[in-house]
């Protein structure tokens, strides 16, 4: 009798859980952002969430996970730990699929996710006060020869600034000391705290007329701050724009993850995101799942590069 | 100007905005008043849905919640000794003996008034000073906002008079559990033991609602099965509110503080209040009854925090510089609409900032009124049998840390917390130097790092003015905590709390 029961209960079980897939989604879905609210993959992500819920019916709730310092990590370690069922989706930035192997945290070695689509590129740049004595990649680096500079950025293995210390190592810029920030932000210069700093143009955007942008790390010049070169235009084989996209579980079904993707491309062709690309500088488009490998294989090559400089 | 303060009044009798002023702020007061549900969870909730309202309409709905949710929180600090909010952590100390005593009309009528007068003179503050006070936040560098850290939690441990120890150890806890989970400059895992549920580190409202209610809910399940012992209520609703002119000074004084460290991005309410505190305190003349239901106590912690949001919308509205992660939603609804905050923003939409004052203003006004005519049915929940008041606050509190990052071993945590908290609370040890300690020490170890980056020999640390001023007030803090520990106990160690003498 009791194992009839049981036998019953399992295969109950069994056909809830078949439901469950066929169903996608039947119950409330995550997005999981591993920075604060407010950024540009906070904003983006939640219009994903809002359209999401229209579209399915199920409520989609942006789940906000900061690391500090520690970056988008603990937050993808959370992503890597929840069912690959498509309720958990991390919106990643890039670091988390190209470094978060190969920093010794298991639960992201070998790379528990496959991209859904890139949607957004940061406006990153290497920005200095207004009044500080050098314009350029190059003047920075004749004036690191006999000046402290010291480099604030939002952590020392993030991709940013990654690039940021290979382009100091080919251009031979003598930075003093470099600091982990949680936020680069008017106040980081005008208080002192650093002279260089490797932040998103958007944290900046209040006082644009006191800082200067010495070079944008994007693939094309940023329009709001167009005097500034590319990081192509000054180093040609670093070229790496920080990107975010959406990832899930490798585990995740393919009609789940179409399911997903439908919205999230019409979302990111939307007149509300494209108007906070023109406001922020930033770029946002969606790049399919195979066009983000592509991107994923160019950007480990530049990676790889960028190793061999800082070794 | 005359014609901006016209278009802005304009801009404010809109019903749309009328609307979100009041759901925003009455929203604010329940927000703040259930445990565990604090204004960034709500605050993130609305966020994308202001995307899509008239940009006065998402920040009048944001900023009442932003202002009145601590008006909320000080509600069941006094009444049940449970913070809304981590920022009333402090209120528990006196409003909830006086609740005790039978003053709780008295009580939180006074703490209506004193966040009254904080909240007012934060947003005058803000209104006639914010040029001249924006010029500070530049003036606040790694250094500085370290050592206004490190004052805080010396202040949170000479405010304890006669448990400074216990004290000390407790916020050494604080900071301890602020550097579980992944370390901030190496990503080394620290005190994880290769748990995962540890990776991310311990949240602060976890501890918080683990620490207060989930304990105070087990202080009431493990008492006897009756109604708690009532004592009639005293004291006239009026008394309250018009009681806060007899504290004018602390009133005025706590809210200078909490304008001050409102402006400095990224200190925060916690500093404000213990500089408020130990101010009353020091300067009472019944310093002994803090701690233990003073009315001056009271009114230091509410008028400071109550500052805070006024006085910290100065540097994002003159400067673009959030500070913290609500102002920093906030600048995300401001970008979404094509509006940058910073001088520009003075410049040329001044008729809009205005608006935002005056909203800031009636926003205050309308959550006292309806405190003032809800106070008689909150009131009703010191009668509320314990079991029945236990289970409520704990279903609360879990049902706040579960919707906080949907874990269960978050749940777990504030269990494991709760049952700490009963046993400070039945040695009669503090608990609020924890929280401070968290708070405090994820901002100290930060901006230690980065300002260690300037600094070749210690004395580089107060090379500044400002961080000179602060070490100078650090030195007189400590001074005057010896000092006075020689003068209470002659002969004997100031180092040797008798908390045997506080009453329990």
């Amino acid at each position: 009798m009791k194992l009839k029961s049981l036998a019953m209960a399992v295969s109950a079980a069994a056909i809830s859980a078949t439901a469950a897939v066929a169903e996608y989604p039947d119950s409330p879905v995550n997005f999981v952002v591993p920075f604060p609210p407010g950024d540009l993959e906070d904003i983006l992500t939640r219009m994903i969430a809002e359209d999401f819920s229209a579209a399915y019916g199920v409520p989609a709730a942006v789940i906000n996970k900061p690391g500090g310092g520690g970056g988008p990590f603990p937050g993808a370690i959370d992503v890597a730990n929840a069912l690959p069922d498509g309720y958990t989706v991390g919106s990643f930035v890039m670091d988390v699929p190209l470094v978060g192997p190969q920093i010794g945290i298991p639960e992201l070695n070998p790379n528990p996710f496959e991209p859904l689509g890139i949607f957004v590129t940061y406006p990153f740049v290497i920005a200095a006060a207004k009044d500080a004595p050098y314009s350029s990649i190059d003047e920075l680096a004749a004036y690191s020869q006999d000046n402290k500079v010291v480099l604030a950025h939002f952590g020392p293995e993030l991709t940013p600034t990654q690039v940021t210390f290979a382009m100091a190592a080919q251009k031979n810029i003598n930075f003093s000391a470099d600091a982990a920030l949680d936020l680069i932000d008017c106040n980081t210069f005008a208080s002192g705290d650093a002279d260089v700093g490797n932040t998103t143009l958007a944290l900046v955007l209040p006082c644009l007329d006191d800082i200067k942008v010495l070079v944008s790390l994007t693939e094309d010049r940023i329009p709001l701050v167009d005097y500034a070169p590319a990081v192509g235009d000054v180093t040609p084989d670093l070229e790496l724009a920080l990107w975010n996209g959406l990832f899930v579980h490798k585990d995740t079904p393919a009609d789940v993850r179409a399911k997903i993707v439908a919205v999230a491309e019409k979302t990111m062709a939307s007149q509300r995101a494209q108007d906070v690309a023109a406001q922020t500088g930033a770029f946002v488009y969606w790049k399919d799942a195979e066009a983000s490998n592509a991107q994923i294989e160019a950007d480990l090559e530049v990676m790889g590069r960028i190793g061999e400089i800082l070794q | 100007m005359m014609q901006d303060f016209i278009s802005a009044l304009g801009m404010i009798s809109e019903w749309q905005v009328l609307l979100a002023l009041f759901v925003g702020s009455v929203g604010g007061v329940i927000i703040g008043a259930i445990p565990g549900i604090g204004p960034p969870v709500a605050i993130a909730i609305i966020l994308p849905v202001t995307f899509s309202m008239d940009p006065l309409v998402g920040l009048t709905a944001m900023l009442g919640i932003y202002g009145s949710a601590m008006y909320g929180g000080a509600l069941p600090a006094v009444l049940i000794n449970t913070p809304g909010t981590a920022v009333n952590a402090l209120t528990t100390y006196d409003g909830y003996p006086m609740t005790k005593r039978g003053e709780a009309r008295r009580a939180v009528t006074l703490a209506y008034s004193a966040s009254f007068v904080g909240g007012c003179l934060g947003i005058v503050a803000l209104i006639f000073l914010a040029p001249v006070l924006a010029a500070i936040a530049p003036m606040f560098g790694a250094r500085e906002i370290f050592l206004t850290a490190f004052l805080g939690i010396l202040l949170v441990i000479v405010v304890h008079r006669r448990q400074v120890l216990a004290a000390g150890m407790l916020a050494g806890f604080g900071i301890f559990l602020s550097t579980i989970g992944l370390d901030r400059a190496t990503y080394s895992k620290r005190f994880t033991f290769d748990q995962s549920w540890l990776a991310s580190g311990v949240d602060l409202i976890v501890v918080v609602l683990g620490l207060f209610a989930v304990s105070q809910a087990f202080l009431l399940l493990t008492q006897p099965n009756d109604s708690p012992k009532v004592t009639p209520l005293t004291g006239r609703m009026w008394s309250g509110l018009t009681g806060i002119f007899r504290h004018k000074r602390v009133a005025a004084v706590g809210s200078g503080f909490g304008v001050i460290m409102g402006i400095i991005p990224g200190a925060g309410e916690f500093t404000a209040q213990f500089l408020s505190y130990s101010y009353a305190q020091k300067t009472s003349k019944t310093p002994e009854q803090f701690g233990d239901g003073s009315p001056e106590g009271l009114v230091a912690s509410e008028a400071a925090n109550n500052a805070v949001p006024g006085a910290a919308l100065v540097p994002l509205l003159a400067l673009g510089i959030p500070g913290e992660a609500l102002t920093a939603m906030m600048l995300s609804v401001f970008y979404v609409h094509g509006v940058v905050p910073g001088p520009k923003l003075f410049e040329n939409n001044m008729d809009f900032v205005l608006a935002l004052y005056l909203a800031l203003l009636i926003m205050n006004v309308l959550v006292v009124v309806f405190l003032i005519f809800s106070t008689n049915s909150l009131l009703r929940i010191i009668r509320v049998p314990t079991r029945f008041l236990g289970l409520a606050i704990l279903m609360l509190s879990f049902v706040g840390v579960y919707s906080l990052r949907n874990s269960v071993s978050d749940c777990i945590i504030a269990a494991g917390f709760g049952v700490f908290g009963l046993i400070l609370r039945r040695l009669d040890l503090p608990i609020v130097p924890i929280i401070l300690g968290m708070v405090l020490g994820g901002i100290m170890e930060p901006k230690l790092r980065v300002a260690m980056t300037r600094i070749d020999t210690p004395l580089d640390m107060f090379d500044r003015p400002v961080s000179a001023i602060l070490v100078v007030l650090i030195c007189a803090v400590l001074a005057a905590t010896v000092w006075s520990a020689f003068k209470r106990t002659p002969g004997g160690s100031p180092l040797n709390p008798q908390s045997s003498e506080k009453p329990t």
